[in-house]
């Protein structure tokens, strides 16, 4: 293995991203033969660097660790990572495709990338400073032509050329992203075992700043035995438990070397590491640098960005509607319980946070800038973030805008629609009763009468059904509830005539208008009382 | 009886005076005096129904059945059969990955597909004097069938790799089901790929062309042609990705402004739509459908490669008043321009 020692070159941004703020260029194996190590060409950006190897195999090294790469294999290196490629055999045709860029410049706090600076957020949910994926051809191919697009974006500079790149980008992360979802499913494992490995990643995120945390203890927790958890764990990640435990403890060390003032003995204590002089011996082995080299060359490299990002913070409640959007359930979900934890008011979570982002949502699909699919993955991670306010809500006094009950009429099972109306009005802060598929006329009539609601939401596909319709109408009628009840009706062979022919209330033509409508007929209905 | 498709689009495209070709079909239950029931379950009266059809109107090809349970009952979805409305397929038969992997590919012949295969080959013995296109699902509609039409659109994002496994088995029925249409001597065949349309453009392109294109370099030849069809409201948006499934021909629903797709399309490929069917066809007047005709070629036959059509299928218990309302107005708009 071989040893770093000098001084890595700085790849100025100035210098390479002066014309495009994104660089691309292919290396040839011909300037990366190094047979004995001997020629270092070490070097770090002050921007990321995403490298492909399209072809062949060589060395990569990264600080002082040796890798063997090979076609597919892909980079990740966030600035200020030194690293060089070689080859030590003139005959390996290792060809590399860099793609150089600053994801400040393209993603300062946008979607897709929740920590800007950092790519590896974006794909991993975790804080890496570099990191290594291996591109299956399929996958492959999809990053070829990702990269393909940007060289033509970036040559002919058609109007909103940067827009097209920066779509790529996404997609480059996207087809990352789900790469590694389906290499993390092992075929050959059972689910148990998968999520015994996945949990003891998960004790390790939560446990790291323990010093007594051991894979015994964790194999204890999980009823197995250590050498079975070992194997297990080995076989999922690749990685010793042990030497899994130090890199998350050297990660979270950078992470507050980079962003915390904290003395290094105060790092050891909250890392959970052994103590000030092996901390020093750790990080200098694995990064070739001491902890406070890396915080003087980190604090040069990225300069107030820190400082801006603590400026730019979002609060919690925008963090919640911005996941909202992004359709991250499991987010919105732990956002929200961090909100009530710190005392913000059900009310304002639900408002300012979950109706705030379906609104966006809404509004968003109505100008048609997202899709069905977005606003389903919206809607459940709205769902989410309500459950857990649900049992607080009644506790704090928060009543809903007011109560729907809808359905597909009787004889038609399409579903998506009325799907979409429901998720659209519980996001504009409705209770809504779902009645499902193939409603029966007096099912709607005898449900909002038993569970008060002011609105009866009728949904039809098909040509035959919508009949149906005109005799709820009716039973509603005879059921005497016509002036505390309103009808809504919507659906693709409905339309505004046959609403007015069928005495019902309103018709709407989209999700997003009726769930509208839905809340001033409700104000309506509040104010007439 | 074997004709040259593409040179059939070639003049459809170029004549100066065109045939109206709706996706007119279920009606002939009417027709015939019996059930939608009666009817997907015989392959003679589905056959002769089309000749009837045939026989009434001038439409520019016989369309068979837009029957899209067929498929997914093949794959072992559940169905819904009423008298007067097109089947439905009820449930979801796929839940997880697992359930993906153990979906078997269903032979063509399992459940009515044999069926509505002998209904072509009786047809096209019937139907001499245009050709006679077959029906079958596009591979993302089968998919959203077998997965829940709600639950596929949140799956996308989820488990994506279940989608395109369940996509996989789906285009390869569909591959086999076009060739035992082809080799029934149907003309080519209207593929419907409605919940594509719901889908972003995005998704479209990962998860529906790729696999629409796959069957149609499978089947599509001079003498078979693929016509798609997509009835959903984002087909402007993802029109790319539609055309670059090579299809010969498009069909667009009227959720679409008509004159606002025709700009997108190469005009040399012949372009349909978009009459509203239930709204027109099922529930208006001979007045308001001819108006309503006479409005879709106003705005668009400027376009040589449009060709009017109604949006989607025709339902069963339109009126023929109305449908024939429809052909006199297509012939009034051309009256005079031969």
């Amino acid at each position: 293995m071989a040893n770093f020692d000098g001084q890595p070159s700085k790849l100025k941004k100035e210098e390479w991203l002066k014309e495009n703020p994104i660089f691309q260029n292919v290396v040839p194996c011909d300037n990366l033969f190094n047979p004995d190590f001997s020629l270092s060409q070490l070097h770090f950006h002050e921007f990321l660097e995403v490298s492909i190897i399209q072809e062949g195999s060589g060395i990569h090294r990264i600080w002082n660790k040796v890798f063997p790469c090979k076609k597919g294999d892909v980079y990740i290196l966030n600035a200020g990572v030194p690293h060089e490629y070689f080859v030590r055999d003139q005959a390996d045709k290792l060809i590399i495709h860099n793609l150089l860029f600053d994801a400040n410049d393209w993603f300062d706090g946008e979607l897709a990338f929740p920590d800007s600076p950092r790519f590896c957020y974006g794909i991993f949910d975790e804080d890496l400073l570099w990191a290594y994926v291996y591109l299956k051809s399929r996958s492959m191919e999809k990053v070829k032509r990702i990269y393909q697009a940007i060289e033509k974006e970036t040559a002919e500079k058609n109007p909103e050329w940067k827009e097209a790149v920066k779509a790529q980008l996404i997609l480059l992360l996207i087809v990352i992203r789900r790469h590694l979802a389906e290499s993390a499913e092992n075929p050959d494992m059972t689910p148990r075992d998968r999520m015994a490995v996945s949990t003891a990643m998960r004790m390790v995120m939560e446990r790291y700043c323990e010093k007594e945390l051991t894979l015994e203890s964790i194999a204890d927790t999980l009823f197995l035995s250590k050498s079975y958890l070992s194997k297990l764990f080995f076989r999922v990640t690749g990685e010793h438990f042990s030497e899994y435990l130090r890199s998350v403890r050297l990660r979270q060390a950078c992470r507050l070397l980079r962003e915390t003032q904290l003395t290094n003995e105060q790092i050891v204590y909250g890392c959970g590491l052994k103590d000030v002089p092996s901390f020093y011996q750790l990080f200098k082995a694995t990064y070739s640098v001491t902890p406070s080299r890396y915080r003087t060359e980190m604090s040069e490299i990225m300069p107030d960005r820190e400082k801006r990002k603590g400026e730019n913070q979002m609060s919690i409640l925008t963090e919640i509607s911005e996941n909202l959007q992004r359709g991250k359930a499991k987010v919105v979900k732990e956002l929200v319980q961090k909100a009530v934890d710190e005392g913000i008011s059900v009310e304002q979570i639900l408002n300012e946070g979950l109706l705030d982002g379906m609104g966006v949502v809404g509004e968003k699909f109505k100008n048609n800038e997202v899709y069905v699919p977005e606003v389903l993955v919206a809607a459940r991670a709205m769902n989410m973030g309500a459950q857990i306010l649900k049992p607080l809500m009644a506790e704090a006094g928060v009543k809903a805008t007011g109560k729907v009950c809808i359905g597909t009429v009787q004889g038609d099972l399409h579903d998506i629609g009325k799907n979409l109306v429901k998720m659209m009005m519980e996001g504009k802060g409705l209770e809504v009763v779902d009645l499902g598929t193939d409603v029966a006329p007096e099912t709607y009539v005898q449900t909002a009468i038993e569970q008060n609601c002011q609105i009866i939401c009728c949904s039809a596909l098909l040509t035959t059904t919508m009949g149906v319709m005109e005799e709820v109408v009716k039973k509603a009628q005879e059921a005497g509830i016509r002036d505390k009840v309103k009808i809504m009706i919507g659906g693709a062979p409905v339309t505004e005539e046959y609403c007015r022919k069928i005495g019902a209330d309103k018709y709407t033509p989209d999700a997003a208008s009726a769930s509208d409508a839905a809340v001033a007929l409700c104000a309506g209905l509040r104010n007439f009382e | 009886m074997k004709r040259e498709m593409r040179k059939w689009l070639e003049e459809l495209r170029t004549a100066p005076v065109k045939k109206a070709m709706p996706i007119l079909s279920f009606p002939a239950v009417q027709l015939l005096g019996i059930s939608v029931k009666e009817l997907i379950s015989d392959s003679d009266r589905q056959a002769k129904g089309m000749q009837l059809v045939a026989q009434r109107t001038d439409a520019a090809a016989a369309v068979s059945l837009m029957d899209l349970s067929v498929e997914a009952e093949c794959f072992g979805s559940t169905i819904r059969v009423s008298d007067e409305e097109v089947p439905t397929v009820t449930g979801r038969i796929v839940q997880n990955e697992e359930e993906a992997r153990a979906l078997k590919v269903p032979e063509v012949g399992s459940a009515r597909s044999g069926l509505y295969v002998d209904a072509i080959k009786k047809a096209v013995e019937l139907i001499t004097d245009r050709p006679v296109l077959a029906g079958a699902i596009g591979p993302f509609s089968l998919a959203a069938r077998l997965l829940d039409v709600t639950e596929i659109m949140v799956e996308c994002y989820d488990e994506p790799d279940m989608v395109h496994l369940v996509m996989e088995k789906a285009t390869a029925f569909l591959i086999e089901y076009c060739k035992a249409y082809k080799e029934a001597g149907a003309n080519g065949i209207v593929l419907a790929e409605p919940v594509t349309g719901l889908l972003s453009p995005a998704l479209a392109e990962e998860f529906s062309s790729p696999y629409v294109k796959r069957l149609v370099d499978a089947v599509q030849d001079d003498y078979f042609v693929v016509i798609y069809h997509n009835c959903g409201n984002n087909t402007i948006q993802m029109i790319d990705s539609i055309l670059s499934t090579g299809s010969a021909a498009y069909h667009f629903g009227n959720a679409i402004d008509m004159a606002q797709m025709l700009p997108h399309i190469p005009e040399q490929t012949v372009a349909m739509g978009n009459v509203d069917p239930a709204g027109q066809f099922c529930h208006g007047t001979p007045q308001s459908v001819r108006t309503a005709t006479l409005q879709v070629m106003e705005a668009c036959c400027h376009y040589k490669n449009f060709v009017i059509s109604s949006g989607c299928d025709i339902p069963p218990m339109s009126k023929w008043e109305n449908i024939d309302a429809f052909f006199g107005a297509v012939k009034e708009y051309y009256y005079g321009k031969a």
